[in-house]
């Protein structure tokens, strides 16, 4: 579903990526676990083609993204969900026009369909009631919670999601992530997600990466990241 | 060392401004135009900045009767006020005062809010949707600039006159018929025109400038505030200077 092949990627002469090699199959849920500053961002920022790599290929659903141009990777980022660490809603809109949002643009519903498709989403998040109300009246989990239903209102093949549970107490982080595996687990998306939150991070994920300047030092399950020998995937889950 | 850095900065960042130019350009012309949007920002940058602009025009035309009084009775023409005050504000002082005004509100407004939501990755979520934000969030504002200052400007002229009536028929005792019929044989075409001309490049200019500071804001909300103060500077000084040029160049080409 996912290759990478070798991603290399610098800003003002600091490599960022190092050579990232990985691949990931269609309905995993895969994450991403670094110290701050170890690319993480940058690596998904890759994945859906804000960013384009100085070498490298990523292949998703069989199409090399860096090679499309600006226009096509517009009408390919319609198969791709993105989950922003700040949420990123339009705070000009309701929770409900933001999830239109999206159907507007790239559906021929009617009103009446898009509203009840937008009533499914938000129920799936947990959020009926809310449609009404503005980001800025939402708490931080909400919002990400609403966040994550607009990104899979199209019905996206691939979700990727920027550090889901950073800023969220707890229980919060552990609400947002197992939402997040449920609803890849429902719809058959496959999901990459970044973190540095261990626990969270083997309780919803298949399989877990480990990032370190720029390359990826340790990979496998909850078990084979818990064997490592790498000093620092040893101090990262402690 | 820095000098070179900064002027190959400057270059860079105008470069930048000239595809993001392009970028408006090519929506408009393939007509990629969102008009609820359009319509929704004139309102918007229409209300902002109505109430300031005719309190401005208004106070330019009573101060341009107050002084035309002082110059013309010296040389006993104070009949000749409401020619003055109507040539000095439909030719030059409404476009220009409308302009600067419109930028450090509706202009700066523009900046700011853009500004917050490339921070806040609103932009960058419009692109991860599959949408083009110069499409969805610049155009539709700078379209909007591009109906509403002149708009604005023309109801500026109008209250300018309204007041440069009142000093003139109320202190400098000029007779309100006479004020009136003196206002509307002096207006040409020529000196409508040469003004009003000049309001859509101004227009423009504004809705590029700010939009451009504003989608390309980062550093937080201290960038916010940064690019917003550079949005109306740059507005202001190309006002200025372009309005200096645009003049030379209709009064060449246009005659007086």
């Amino acid at each position: 579903m996912i290759r990478v092949e070798e991603l290399h990627k610098s800003f003002n002469g600091q490599s960022v990526l190092d050579g990232v090699s990985f691949s990931i199959e269609r309905g995993e849920v895969v994450t991403f676990l670094g110290l701050s500053g170890t690319g993480k961002s940058v690596l998904l920022l890759h994945l859906i083609g804000l960013l384009s790599p100085d070498r490298g290929r990523i292949v998703i659903d069989g199409t090399d993204i860096t090679r499309l141009s600006e226009r096509e990777l517009l009408a390919f980022r319609r198969q791709v969900g993105y989950l922003f660490q700040e949420s990123a809603l339009y705070d000009f809109m309701t929770v409900e026009d933001n999830l239109a949002f999206p159907l507007e643009e790239h559906t021929d519903l009617s009103d009446a369909q898009r509203r009840d498709k937008v009533r499914e989403y938000l129920a799936m998040v947990d959020m009926e009631g809310a449609g009404g109300r503005y980001p800025s009246e939402l708490s931080g989990g909400m919002r990400k919670r609403v966040a994550l239903a607009r990104a899979l209102i199209l019905g996206a093949k691939v979700l990727l999601c920027d550090e889901p549970t950073s800023g969220l107490d707890p229980v919060r982080s552990r609400d947002i992530s197992v939402v997040i595996r449920d609803l890849s687990r429902r719809t058959g998306t496959t999901t990459v997600i970044t973190s540095h939150d261990v626990a969270n991070s083997f309780r919803i994920s298949d399989r877990v990466f480990v990032l370190d300047k720029g390359r990826v030092v340790a990979q496998g399950t909850e078990d084979d990241i818990r064997g490592s020998q790498v000093e620092l995937v040893r101090e990262l889950v402690g | 060392m820095a000098v070179i850095k900064a002027f190959g900065d400057t270059i860079g960042s105008f470069g930048r401004a000239v595809i993001f130019l392009g970028e408006i350009a090519g929506c408009i012309l393939r007509g990629k135009i969102r008009w609820r949007l359009v319509a929704e920002q004139v309102f918007e940058q229409g209300v902002q900045s109505l109430l300031i602009v005719l309190l401005a025009a208004f106070a330019s035309g009573a101060v341009l009767a107050m002084q035309g009084q002082v110059m013309m009775e010296r040389f006993g023409a104070k009949e000749f006020i409401a020619q003055l005050v109507a040539l000095s504000l439909v030719r030059e002082l409404g476009p220009i005062f409308t302009a600067l005004v419109f930028s450090g509100k509706s202009g700066a407004g523009m900046a700011a809010e853009l500004g917050t939501m490339s921070v806040n990755n609103q932009i960058a979520a419009t692109r991860t949707m599959g949408v083009d934000p110069v499409e969805f969030l610049v155009v539709p504002r700078v379209v909007a600039c591009l109906i509403a200052l002149p708009v604005l400007v023309v109801l500026a002229e109008i209250v300018g006159i309204l007041g440069g009536y009142v000093i003139g028929v109320y202190e400098a005792g000029v007779p309100s018929a006479y004020y009136w019929t003196q206002t509307i044989n002096s207006i040409g075409f020529v000196d409508f025109f040469s003004g009003f001309i000049k309001v859509f490049f101004f227009a423009g200019l504004i809705g590029w400038v700010c939009a451009f500071q504003g989608f390309f804001t980062g550093g937080g909300s201290l960038g916010v505030g940064r690019h917003t103060t550079i949005a109306v500077a740059f507005c202001y000084v190309g006002v200025i200077v372009s309005n200096t040029v645009l003049t030379k160049m209709i009064l060449m080409f246009w005659g007086y």
